[in-house]
C-alpha cells in the first residue's frame, strides 16, 4: 500500500519530466534535424599571380568527403601551386561557368521603389543572400547517370578576387590535357583552369585586359592538339587608336567595346602567345560595316564571337556578331543594323602565332523580307560549326537576329561560298504548325556538328508573344537537331540554298537540304530561353574508364544570356538525351537536388560556398577527370 | 559658412515584428499582439504561482490558486493552440514563433498545471523555469545584454507577481487564513524585496535601452506604458510597504490594501505582457557630425554619401533619420535639393596624388602614350598628380603639355595621344566637352583623375561620336561597396548623382561606425563607361539589360568596364 502511494506520488513527477524531455527534444531535435542538413564542406585554394602581380585565385567547396590537401599561398616569387588531388571516381561532371546574380543587377533608381533584391527569392526567403555581389564560380555537377549523386552540384569553384565577371564561354568541347579556358565578358579577363582532377579545380592562369590590350570583351574559345587555345575577343582595342599586334600589323580601332576585335591565342597558363587582328588591312565596306566613331579608312566588320578550327585543314572559321559598344536597345528603330555583322572570317592556322584571314565574306541576305531591317537573315552571325571528319571540309554559321543557318562546303577554298540552308521557322513549326512569325530575331546561339557530321545541334532563345508588339505570336524555345548528312555527303556542290520564301517555312527544297530531326522545346516560364549547350562526347567502356566517342547520346543546354538581366531565363541546365534518328527528349532522372524536378536550377538560396542566391549558368562542358578518362 | 551635418539614425530595433501589408495584416497584427500579450501574461501568472510555495508556503486557499492556476494554464494553452493553428500569427507577431516552441510551451504549460494538482512541486518549478526561458529565448533581441534585461525582469516580476497573488488568493475573512496569510507574507519578505529591486532594476535598465530618448516617453505609446508601469510599480512598492507595516488591528484596511495591490500588479502583469509584446520606438541617436575641411565648401556629394553610409552601418533597418543642416543649402541648375561637390571638398585625395600620378604615367606609357596634355589647376590635388605624372612622363619620352591657364569657352587644339583632366569637376565639365567638340581630338581618349567619378564625365564617352573617356580607380567600381552605395543613394535622394567623394563617404560613415579606418588603396585599375550590349532589343525583351548599380543613372545600360590589371600605387 505504501509502495503503490510512494509510486502514486512519483506519477506525476515522472509525468512532469516526460514533458520536460519531450519539450526539450522538440526544440532541440527540431534544430539538430537542421543541422544534419547542412553538408560538409571541404575548401582549398589555388592561386596564380596575375601579370599586375595580384594574386587571383579558385576557391574550390567539394561537397561530401572528398578530400582536399590544402594549398599554401605561394611566395612572392611562386606562379601556381600544384593542384590538388581528388580521385574522380570514375565519374564524368558537367562543368558551368556561371555568374553571380546580385542587386548590381537592378537600377539603383529602382531600389528605392521595391525591394531591394532582384532575385524574387529574396523577398520571400530572407535565408538567401543576393544583394553583394559574390563570387562567379565554376559549379561542377554529377552527370554520371548511374551515380547516386546524378544531377547534383557536388563543387563550386569561386573566383576572385575579381568580381561581376559576367562568366561568358568557356570552349566547346573538352579534350584529355587540355585546360579550361573562361572569359568575363565585362572583365575582360580569360580564366585557365585545370580539371584533370575534378571535381577539384584549381587555376592555371590569368589572363587581363593589360595582357589583351589588342581587344576586349572575350567570347568564345577553341582548343588545339597541342592544348593552347585560340580566343575571340569581340571587341576593339582597350584604347582608341593605332595598335600594333604580335604580328607586326597595326590596325586602327576605335576603342573599348568597339572594333575591331582580335583573335588571341593562349598557351595552357594563359599567357598570349599572340594577338591577331580579325580585321582586314584594307578596309571593308563602310555601308556593310559601320563603326561608330568611325574608323577612318579601315572600315571593319571584325567583331568576332563564334570560333571553331580544324587544325587537321589548318582552318579555323570565326563568326562576327556585332560592335557591342552600339547595339542600341530599340527594338521598333534598330540604330543602325548593320552593326550587327553578316560576316564569316576563314583563317589560316598552319602558323598557330600567326593566324592569318584568308577571307572574309559577307553572308547573303535570305528571302525574307523583314519589316525590321535588324531581322534580316545575315544579321548577327553569332556561332560556327566545324565539321569533323577528315573527308568534310565544310562549316556552318548561325545569325542569331536572322534566325537562319548557314553552310561553306570547303573552307579551304580561296573564295569559300556560304548559303543559307536552313530557316528556325521550318523548326519552329514542329512545336507550333501555326506559327505565323519566322525566325527572324529568335536569338539563335549555340550551333555545334555532332563528330560524325550527322546532325547539327541549335539552340534557340525564342521569344514569348507579344515581345516585338502586341501581334508578335513569338518564336519557340527550343534546341534542335538537323540532319545533315545528305548536305555533308553533297560535297564540295551541294545544292541546297534556301533563297526562295516557300522553302522559309518548309525547309530547303533541294534534296540534300538539311531536314529536321528533332525539336525539344525546353519549359521555361520566364521570357528567357536556352542560349548554349554541349555536346557528351565522353563515353563509358566496360572497364570502367572513359574515352571520347563520336556517338553523341547526350547534349547539355542551359538557360541565360548576359548580365544585369533582371529576372528573365530560368537559369536552368537541362540534360538532353539524344536518341536514335537525332531525337531528342529531356532526362527527367537529371534533377534538381533542391526541387526533384528535372534540370538543375541556379536559382537556388544556398550553394556549396555559401547562401548567395541566384546563380547565372551561360555555358557548360562535360569532363571526365584524367584519372578516369583513357 | 562653414556646413556641418549632424545626422541621426535609429539602430534596428529590439523588438522588430515583420510588419505585413494589406488590411488583413493589421488584423492579424492586433489578434496576434492580443494572444502574445495573454501568453506572457498567464505564463507569468502561472509560473509565479508556482514558484510562490517554494518562497511563502504552501497555499493558504488552494482552491482558488488551482482554479487561478487551471485559468492561466487554459489561456496559455490557447494562445499556443492559436498559433499552431493559425501560422499567420505566429510569423507576424511572435517574432517568429515556430510551431516547435508553441509546441513546446504547451508541454510546459501542462506539466505545470499537472504538477501544480498533484503538489509536485521541484519538478513543477522547474518546468515553470523552463517555460520562462521558452519566452524569454523566442523573443528577438539585440545581443546578449537585451536577453540578460529581460531574462531577469521577467523571472523576478514572475516571483513577485506571483507571490502577490499567492497571497491575495489565501485571503480571507476567516481569521485562521488571515494569520497562515500573514505567516506566509513573512516568509515571503526578503524574497518579495529581492524581487522587487531585480525586477524594478532590470525595468531601469530595459527603459534605456528600449527607450534611451526621455522624449519618446512622453511621445509615443509605447514610452506611456512604460511611465504606466513604473508608476504602477511604485504605487504597488507603496501600497506593499502600507499592508506589511499595517497591524492586526487594521485588518479591514489591511483586506482593501492588498485587494489593491493584488489588482495593481494584475495590471503591471497585463501592461508589462504589452509592452513584451509591442515594438519600443527607434530611438534617435546621434551618430556622427560632418564637418567638410573647408569651411566654403557647398559640398554635398560627400555629405549624401556618408548619409548613405550610415544607413548602411544601421543596417538599413526601417530607420528614420534626420538631416539636421547647420546652413544653408543652395539649390543646382537642375531643381536638386543637393549641389555637386566642389574641387576643394576633394583636395586631398587618398593616396596622395603623386602616387597617382606616377600610376597613370605608366598606364598611359603603356597603352601608348606618348604625347599628352594635361588640365590642372591651383589644388594641392591636382598640382601634385600633374607633377608627378609630368616629371614620370618626361622621363620616359613623352611630350608633354600642362594647361593651367586653360579656361572654359576656349577650345581644345591640343589633338595628341591623351588628354588628362586633373582639375574640378566643374572644371572637367568644361574641358571635356572643348575636347569632344574638337576636331582634333585625343587619339587614345581622356583619363580622368580619380577624383572625377562622376556621371556628366562619364556620358560623353558613351556617344556614338564621342571620345572614350576613361579613369583609374582605387576601389572597384562593380564591388559590393559600391553597389550598396548607390543602392543607399538613392534612398537618401533620388536625384542624387553617385560620385567618387560621395564614395569615400559613404565608406568613412562605415568605417566610423565600425571603428576602424578605410583601409587606404593600394593600387589602381583603369576603367571606361561602356554601354556594350549582347542582345538586339527585340530578343532582348525580358533579358532586360537592367544596368548595374549604375554610376551612369542616365545611362542604366552603362558598365564600367576594366581596361587594366592592377597598378601598384608607389607607397607613401
Amino acid at each position: 500500500m505504501r509502495t503503490l502511494r510512494r509510486v502514486r506520488s512519483l506519477r506525476p513527477s515522472l509525468l512532469i519530466a516526460l514533458a520536460v524531455a519531450l519539450a526539450g527534444a522538440i526544440l532541440v531535435g527540431a534544430g539538430a534535424g537542421s543541422a544534419q542538413a547542412a553538408t560538409k564542406v571541404q575548401v582549398s585554394r589555388s592561386f596564380v599571380k596575375g601579370s599586375d602581380g595580384q594574386l587571383y585565385w579558385v576557391t574550390n567547396h567539394l561537397v561530401g568527403g572528398v578530400k582536399a590537401p590544402k594549398v599554401k599561398a605561394p611566395s612572392r616569387s611562386a606562379a601556381a601551386t600544384a593542384a590538388p588531388t581528388a580521385a574522380g571516381g570514375g565519374k564524368e561532371y558537367l562543368v558551368v561557368w556561371a555568374g553571380d546574380q546580385n542587386a548590381a543587377d537592378t537600377k539603383g533608381s529602382d531600389i528605392k521603389d521595391a525591394p531591394l533584391a532582384v532575385n524574387p527569392v529574396k523577398t520571400t526567403n530572407e535565408d538567401a543572400v543576393t544583394d553583394p555581389p559574390a563570387p562567379d564560380f565554376l559549379a561542377v555537377i554529377d552527370a554520371t547517370p548511374s551515380s547516386s549523386t546524378y544531377g547534383k552540384v557536388v563543387n563550386t569553384a569561386t573566383v576572385g578576387p575579381l568580381v561581376e565577371n559576367e562568366p561568358h564561354h568557356m570552349q566547346y568541347l573538352y579534350h584529355k590535357g587540355d585546360k579550361i579556358f573562361a572569359g568575363g565578358l565585362f572583365s575582360s579577363a580569360t580564366y585557365v583552369f585545370d580539371v584533370s582532377k575534378l571535381p577539384t579545380v584549381s587555376l592555371s592562369g590569368v589572363s587581363l585586359p593589360t595582357d589583351t590590350r589588342g581587344g576586349s570583351i572575350p567570347d568564345a574559345f577553341w582548343t588545339l592538339p597541342d592544348h593552347t587555345a585560340y580566343a575571340t575577343y569581340m571587341g576593339g582595342p582597350v584604347v582608341p587608336g593605332p595598335y600594333t599586334y604580335s604580328d607586326g600589323e597595326t590596325r586602327i580601332g576605335n576603342g573599348y567595346g568597339g572594333s575591331p576585335g582580335e583573335l588571341v591565342h593562349f598557351d595552357t597558363t594563359g599567357k598570349v602567345l599572340s594577338e591577331t587582328p580579325a580585321a582586314n588591312a584594307t578596309t571593308e565596306d563602310p555601308a556593310t560595316c559601320p563603326n561608330y566613331p568611325p574608323i577612318p579608312g579601315q572600315a571593319t566588320c571584325a567583331n568576332p564571337h563564334g570560333i571553331q578550327a580544324r587544325p587537321d585543314l589548318q582552318r579555323m572559321v570565326t563568326s562576327d556578331y556585332a560592335e557591342p559598344r552600339n547595339i542600341v536597345l530599340d527594338p521598333v528603330k534598330p540604330w543602325d543594323p548593320s552593326t550587327f555583322r553578316p560576316t564569316v572570317r576563314i583563317w589560316d592556322i598552319s602558323k598557330e602565332n600567326a593566324p592569318k584571314v584568308v577571307s572574309d565574306t559577307v553572308l547573303p541576305d535570305g528571302p525574307r523580307v523583314e519589316q525590321n531591317p535588324g531581322h534580316e537573315e545575315e544579321r548577327g552571325i553569332m556561332e560556327a560549326s566545324v565539321t569533323n571528319r577528315p573527308q568534310d571540309k565544310g562549316a556552318f554559321a548561325e545569325s542569331m537576329c536572322g534566325g537562319v543557318i548557314y553552310y561553306s562546303p570547303d573552307i579551304t577554298a580561296a573564295k569559300p561560298v556560304w548559303r543559307e540552308v536552313f530557316d528556325d521557322t521550318a523548326a519552329s513549326k514542329v512545336l507550333n504548325p501555326d506559327i505565323t512569325e519566322g525566325g527572324g530575331c529568335d536569338g539563335g546561339g549555340w550551333v555545334q556538328t555532332d563528330p560524325t557530321d550527322h546532325y547539327l545541334y541549335h539552340a534557340v532563345i525564342g521569344r514569348n508573344p507579344g515581345s516585338l508588339d502586341s501581334s508578335d505570336p513569338g518564336v519557340p524555345k527550343m534546341v534542335y537537331a538537323l540532319d545533315i548528312s545528305k548536305l555533308i555527303a553533297a560535297g564540295e556542290s551541294p545544292a541546297c540554298n534556301v533563297n526562295t520564301i516557300d522553302q522559309v517555312y518548309d525547309g530547303g527544297s533541294a534534296p540534300d537540304c538539311p531536314t529536321v530531326a528533332s525539336v525539344q522545346s525546353l519549359p521555361d516560364g520566364t521570357s528567357g530561353g536556352p542560349h548554349w549547350g554541349t555536346e557528351d562526347n565522353f563515353v563509358k567502356g566496360p572497364d570502367g574508364l572513359y574515352s571520347e566517342t563520336g556517338n553523341i547520346t547526350r547534349l547539355a543546354a542551359s538557360n541565360y544570356f548576359v548580365a544585369r538581366t533582371g529576372v528573365d531565363g530560368n537559369h536552368k541546365l537541362c540534360m538532353l538525351n539524344v536518341g536514335p534518328g537525332g531525337k531528342l527528349s529531356i532526362d527527367r532522372n537529371f534533377r534538381d537536388e533542391n526541387e526533384g524536378t528535372p534540370c538543375v536550377d541556379f536559382n537556388r538560396n544556398s550553394w556549396p560556398q555559401g547562401k548567395n542566391g541566384n546563380a547565372k549558368p551561360h555555358s557548360e562542358l562535360f569532363v571526365v577527370p584524367d584519372a578516369s578518362l583513357k | 559658412m562653414a556646413t556641418s551635418t549632424v545626422v541621426t539614425a535609429a539602430p534596428a530595433s529590439a523588438h522588430s515584428h515583420a510588419v505585413l501589408a494589406g488590411p488583413e495584416a493589421g488584423l492579424v497584427v492586433v489578434y496576434g499582439q492580443l494572444a502574445a500579450a495573454v501568453l506572457v501574461a498567464s505564463t507569468v501568472v502561472l509560473v509565479g504561482l508556482v514558484f510562490a510555495p517554494l518562497v511563502a508556503g504552501p497555499p493558504v486557499g488552494p482552491g482558488r490558486t488551482r482554479a487561478v492556476v487551471a485559468a492561466a494554464g487554459i489561456a496559455a494553452a490557447a494562445a499556443d493552440v492559436a498559433t499552431l493553428v493559425w501560422p499567420a500569427l505566429a510569423r507576424n507577431t511572435f517574432g517568429g514563433w515556430p510551431a516547435r516552441v508553441a509546441l513546446a510551451h504547451l508541454l510546459l504549460a501542462s506539466a505545470v498545471v499537472v504538477g501544480m494538482r498533484q503538489a509536485s512541486l521541484a519538478a513543477t518549478a522547474v518546468a515553470g523555469a523552463l517555460l520562462l526561458v521558452v519566452l524569454v529565448l523566442s523573443e528577438d533581441h539585440d545581443g546578449s545584454l537585451h536577453i540578460l534585461v529581460a531574462g531577469a525582469h521577467l523571472f523576478a516580476a514572475t516571483v513577485w507577481a506571483g507571490g502577490v497573488l499567492h497571497l491575495a488568493l489565501g485571503w480571507s475573512r476567516a481569521s485562521g487564513q488571515r494569520a497562515a496569510v500573514r505567516q506566509a507574507a513573512r516568509r515571503f519578505g526578503p524574497t518579495a524585496a529581492v524581487a522587487a529591486v531585480l525586477t524594478v532594476s532590470s525595468a531601469v535598465a530595459a527603459t534605456h535601452l528600449h527607450v534611451p530618448r526621455a522624449a519618446d516617453l512622453i511621445g509615443t505609446g509605447y514610452g506611456q506604458l512604460v511611465v504606466l508601469e513604473i508608476l504602477v510599480a511604485a504605487v504597488v512598492l507603496a501600497v506593499a510597504a502600507a499592508v506589511r507595516r499595517g497591524g492586526e488591528h487594521h485588518e479591514g484596511r489591511r483586506a482593501s490594501l492588498v485587494k489593491v495591490e493584488t489588482a495593481l500588479v494584475s495590471l503591471a502583469v497585463g501592461v508589462g505582457a504589452a509592452l513584451s509584446v509591442l515594438t519600443p520606438p527607434a530611438p534617435l541617436v546621434q551618430l556622427a557630425e560632418y564637418r567638410p575641411p573647408v569651411a566654403s565648401a557647398a559640398c554635398t556629394s560627400r555629405h549624401l554619401g556618408h548619409l548613405a553610409g550610415l544607413l548602411a552601418a544601421n543596417d538599413d533597418s526601417p530607420a528614420r533619420y534626420r538631416l539636421e543642416a547647420l546652413s544653408q543649402r543652395g539649390a543646382t541648375a537642375g531643381g536638386s535639393t543637393w549641389s555637386t561637390c566642389s574641387m576643394a571638398e576633394e583636395s586631398t585625395p587618398d593616396p596622395g596624388a603623386a602616387a597617382l600620378g606616377s600610376a597613370y604615367a605608366s598606364f598611359l606609357d603603356s597603352v601608348g602614350v606618348h604625347q599628352a596634355t594635361i588640365f590642372s589647376d591651383g589644388s594641392p590635388g591636382s598640382q601634385e598628380l600633374t607633377t608627378a605624372l609630368v616629371g614620370r612622363a618626361r622621363s620616359v619620352g613623352w611630350a608633354v603639355t600642362v594647361a593651367p591657364d586653360w579656361e572654359p569657352g576656349q577650345p581644345y587644339i591640343g589633338g595628341g595621344d591623351a588628354v588628362v583632366i586633373a582639375t574640378s569637376t566643374e572644371r572637367a565639365a568644361s574641358v571635356l566637352a572643348a575636347v569632344v567638340a574638337s576636331p582634333s581630338r585625343p587619339t587614345r581618349g581622356v583619363f580622368l583623375a580619380p577624383w572625377l567619378l562622376s556621371p556628366e564625365l562619364l556620358t560623353p564617352g558613351l556617344s556614338t561620336n564621342g571620345v572614350q573617356v576613361s579613369i583609374g580607380l582605387g576601389f572597384d567600381p562593380n564591388s559590393n561597396a559600391a553597389a550598396s552605395y548607390i543602392d543607399l543613394l538613392a534612398r537618401v535622394d533620388d536625384d542624387a548623382r553617385p560620385t567618387a567623394a560621395g564614395l569615400e563617404g559613404y565608406l568613412e560613415a562605415l568605417a566610423a561606425a565600425e571603428r576602424r579606418k578605410v583601409p587606404r588603396p593600394t593600387g589602381l585599375r583603369f576603367y571606361t563607361a561602356s554601354e556594350a550590349n549582347f542582345l538586339p532589343a527585340s530578343v532582348s525583351e525580358g533579358h532586360q539589360d537592367n544596368s548595374a548599380a549604375t554610376w551612369i543613372p542616365q545611362r542604366p545600360n552603362a558598365n564600367l568596364l576594366p581596361e587594366s590589371g592592377v597598378i601598384a600605387l608607389p607607397g607613401p
